[in-house]
């Protein structure tokens, strides 16, 4: 009898399998085939975000919801052209008003509120800034409150505990609906709106914040879910199904609402490439970015739309291998310089990258004063010339091996019975950069004449500045692509990473003459562009003279927009980038 | 009976004490920082890592990790993945895909591997065998997430009748199930394979058996001989393979997940792993460990159910 019964349910729940499975159409499927009923944008991201503590969370993909759902004191908006974008105010009432060199009142909106109807008040943003940089708390986006595009008056030396009270802090309640900034240099209206346009610097919601904080202040659930987070944006978050979807539908009560035009957003979490193509072709999104080795599908496409990213992808070099002889020669740095063919690398192994011999990104100065980027400057131009005096991009097979004799020489080894290895640490995830080491392991053998060759080492699992960090004897070469945002408004802060000065720098090579001059790249940043200009034309000049690190190509994304998909732009702007959060649709 | 299932239990705890130390062991002796962020100073990596007693000892940090899953069966709060949620409760959150997907596949391996190793092992050395063969060593021998990969291009791409990704928006059960299909069909090819291939062997054997001869000479039909004689000794040796193919299952699933944005156990391990996030690391992987062993446990016990001549207990002969 037993038996009998389990069989039976054995075979019962295989049949409800088997009809589960023929079932209708899910109910994703059944939104999307009518979309006429409202304007749903359908979008996916590659992960999720870890949560909506936005003082702490340092995931990018935790930009969508902070943008969808949150106010800030200021956003970017497009300018009627389409072709630029300028700040416009959010839960403050105007723009900031400077008071004197360091010090602007930021006037607040009256009608601001929290998705439940409480006010944002002065209170709420002094809360929300005081809570970014508690030093026990040691919120890791904390330091972007303190000094980002501005620097605000002893908010690092409180965040670190370093002697400062809040009360010295530049952040200071005026009344009720006005708040003051006092920062440490001169800034310019626009980069006290941008500053303050970041998803660490939205307010959270102070009653719910201190019941999710533990009992001695160092840790928070806030944000972890829905239920403990409060939105206050133009979308309110509806649905987070962690790893799998996010939903934000239209928020009819927020203050400038009339500026957001989807009635739905939909965010898919699709962490596979080929699924994420397979729904831009069914039709199921709205947007694609395909990657270096998706491109080429759709290459000949006109909806492809391409622009030169913040990253110049580079090679850092170590000098301080102990079982490299020559690692720490300047000769030595050149000689792999001229030994990059780039042309053939960002166009065939990296896949349709724009090949680059210098630092400074394409978008570097576009949010000057005069938006003149460095790369169409005429410093910026001088130091193309010199480059491709060299070769095409520095590319110099007879000048790599000159520098690998000087090199030898400097090192008291015979080149000619050399046999360098030079250890090339990437991460498992990072075929390309593992073609391009085998690429140059071929190209080497008639450059340096088989006397320096490449070894690739992995470290699956672990960070590359974790790997550094486990012996100069680990590694030679190491592929990176850190970019800086406020280059975009001054040039020469491409190179922040590189400098003794920081302590994650990603370098053990650092250079006396570089420093100084970005330094007084610093010293003059607020005055005349022009001079800032060449002044870092000095300073990427410095930076070529001893390669501090070896430049390979710059980066270039694509994207791809459905034809129904209306954008508030006509090209890319960096800084804004396509304004879909402001997107219209044809329905 | 008892007394033997009292000792396995012990053994299962101890085995599950030594995973748990030793995967604290090596998630905690990589190099890698929970905090390591270019951007993050350093004065406040070092509070975050005294927050979570990383700048102590190995033995004082293990002190901890121990202490608290004894008392409070706290296995440690997530840094990285979903900051400062209990990671016990991330692991329940994403328990449902992953044991539906996990255990239907293996509801649905297992009666049409027996199906399918019988037929091949009554009609031994006919087209139907071969035919069955080549596919067992196909299923057998390609990954599931190829299977994965092609059945998501044929069914969900080029003919679209399945949606391309789980659905957890689903409303009804039938939905959610349509949509979980294709990563259930690509992880049952291979458990499926695999008992077909062992069951087909053992039954071809006990078919040819004296003892089967002797059933069939004491009057049964040769289907009463083969069902109630045959099928139930072969059942013996594949039993002990399930254990294999729950961990398979398992393992599968890490990359059936991510291709089918399945959000489960196994999307969460590699998430993990690759973002520093050590106490989730150590988490799932004692997750995963008490699914094998409670599995191992389960058919251990399970022989004297099949097999009576399977005397358990430790009693003296």
């Amino acid at each position: 009898m037993n038996k009998k019964l389990i069989a039976l349910l054995l075979a019962a729940m295989m049949l409800l399998t088997m009809l589960a499975a023929c079932g209708k159409k899910s109910g994703n499927d059944t939104t999307i085939a009518d979309p006429a009923a409202k304007k749903v944008y359908y979008t996916c991201l590659g992960a999720d975000h870890a949560n909506l503590n936005f003082q702490d969370n340092v995931d990018t993909p935790s930009e969508t919801p902070a943008t969808y759902c949150m106010c800030f004191l200021y956003r970017s908006y497009p300018d009627e052209s389409g072709l630029n974008f300028h700040y416009i105010p959010d839960a403050a009432a105007e723009l900031p008003i400077q008071i004197d060199e360091h010090t602007w009142n930021i006037p607040l909106r009256k009608d601001a509120h929290w998705n439940n109807g409480d006010p944002i008040n002065a209170d709420t943003w002094i809360y929300s800034f005081k809570t970014a940089l508690d030093p026990k708390l040691a919120n890791r986006m904390g330091g972007n409150v303190a000094n980002n595009v501005i620097t605000i008056v002893n908010a690092d030396s409180y965040m670190k505990g370093e002697g400062a009270t809040w009360e010295d802090v530049g952040i200071k309640k005026i009344d009720e609906y006005t708040i003051q900034i006092i920062t440490e240099n001169e800034n310019a209206q626009k980069d006290i709106c941008n500053h303050f346009y970041s998803r660490e610097k939205t307010p959270i919601y102070q009653p719910l914040y201190e019941q999710c904080l533990s009992a001695d202040g160092t840790t928070t659930s806030y944000g972890s879910d829905l239920d403990h987070w409060m939105g206050c944006g133009p979308y309110n978050f509806t649905t987070w199904d962690y790893d799998n979807v996010q939903i934000y539908t239209k928020n009819p009560d927020y203050w400038l609402a009339d500026l957001f035009h989807w009635d739905e957003v939909n965010i898919r979490i699709v962490p596979e490439m080929n699924a994420r193509v397979e729904l831009w072709e069914k039709g199921e999104l709205d947007d694609l970015s395909p990657d270096a080795k998706t491109v080429d599908i759709y290459i000949d496409d006109p909806r492809l739309v391409s622009y030169g990213s913040l990253y110049v992808d580079h090679i850092d070099i170590n000098c301080k291998n102990p079982n490299n002889p020559i690692c720490g020669t300047d000769a030595y740095r050149k000689a792999v310089y001229h030994s990059l063919d780039r042309e053939t690398l960002a166009k065939s192994v990296f896949g349709h990258m724009e090949p680059a011999g210098w630092y400074v990104n394409t978008q570097a100065g576009l949010l000057s004063e005069s938006g003149l980027t460095y790369r169409d400057s005429e410093p910026g131009n001088r130091i193309e010339d010199l480059v491709n005096s060299w070769g095409p991009y520095g590319y110099n097979p007879d000048m790599a091996w000159e520098y690998f004799v000087k090199a030898c020489e400097e090192s008291n080894i015979d080149p000619e019975t050399a046999d360098i290895e030079i250890l090339y640490a990437i991460d498992d995830n990072s075929p390309t950069w593992k073609a391009c080491a085998e690429y140059l392991e071929q190209q080497w053998q008639d450059i340096f004449k088989g006397h320096m060759h490449i070894k690739i080492v992995t470290y699956a699992g672990m960070s590359a500045t974790d790997f550094k960090k486990t012996g100069d004897d680990k590694w030679d070469f190491s592929p990176n692509d850190w970019g800086r945002g406020a280059s975009r408004t001054y040039p020469y802060t491409c190179f922040y990473y590189y400098r003794s000065a920081y302590s994650g720098s990603p370098n053990n090579y650092f250079n006396e003459d570089f420093e100084e001059q970005y330094d007084y790249c610093e010293s003059i940043k607020t005055g005349d562009y022009n001079t800032l200009l060449e002044e870092t034309a000095k300073l990427e000049e410095i930076y070529l003279e001893h390669v501090i690190q070896c430049p390979v190509f710059q980066d270039v994304s694509f994207s791809m927009f459905s034809d129904d998909l209306v954008l508030p732009v006509q090209t890319y702007i960096p800084g804004f980038g396509w304004g879909t959060v402001y997107a219209d649709k044809n329905v | 009976m008892f007394k033997y299932i009292l000792s396995r239990i012990g053994a299962m705890l101890l085995t599950l004490f030594l995973i748990m130390s030793l995967s604290f062991m090596v998630v905690r002796l990589m190099p890698m920082s929970l905090f390591e962020n270019p951007e993050t100073d350093p004065e406040i990596q070092r509070k975050l890592e005294d927050k979570y007693h990383l700048n102590d000892t190995i033995p004082v940090q293990y002190f901890y990790f121990m202490k608290d899953i004894i008392t409070d069966l706290n296995f440690g709060i997530s840094v990285k993945i979903r900051p400062g949620l209990d990671v016990f409760g991330i692991l329940v959150s994403r328990l449902p895909p992953t044991i539906l997907i996990n255990f239907i596949s293996l509801f649905i391996s297992i009666p049409l591997g027996l199906i399918f190793g019988t037929i091949a092992a009554l009609n031994r050395n006919t087209w139907i065998d071969h035919v069955i063969s080549v596919l067992v060593i196909i299923f057998i021998s390609v990954p599931s997430f190829i299977f994965g990969s092609v059945l998501q291009y044929t069914l969900t791409f080029a003919l679209p009748i399945f949606p391309t990704l789980y659905d957890s928006q689903a409303v009804t059960f039938a939905q959610k199930m349509h949509s979980l299909c294709l990563p259930i069909v690509a992880l049952s090819l291979n458990p499926t394979a695999t008992i077909t291939r062992y069951l087909r062997g053992e039954l071809i054997e006990n078919i040819s058996s004296e003892y089967l001869l002797l059933a069939r000479t004491k009057g049964l039909t040769k289907a009463q001989a083969i069902v109630r004689h045959a099928f139930r000794n072969s059942l013996i040796p594949i039993s002990n393979t399930l254990i294999g193919m729950i961990t398979g299952i398992m393992g599968g699933s890490l990359v059936i997940e991510k291709m089918f944005a399945i959000p489960g156990e196994g999307g969460l391990l590699v998430k993990s792993i690759f973002a520093g996030d050590h106490f989730l690391t150590v988490a799932v992987l004692i997750f995963y460990s008490a699914v094998s062993l409670v599995t191992i446990l389960i058919v251990d016990l399970s022989y004297g159910i099949i097999d009576p001549r399977v005397r358990v207990g430790g009693g003296k002969a």
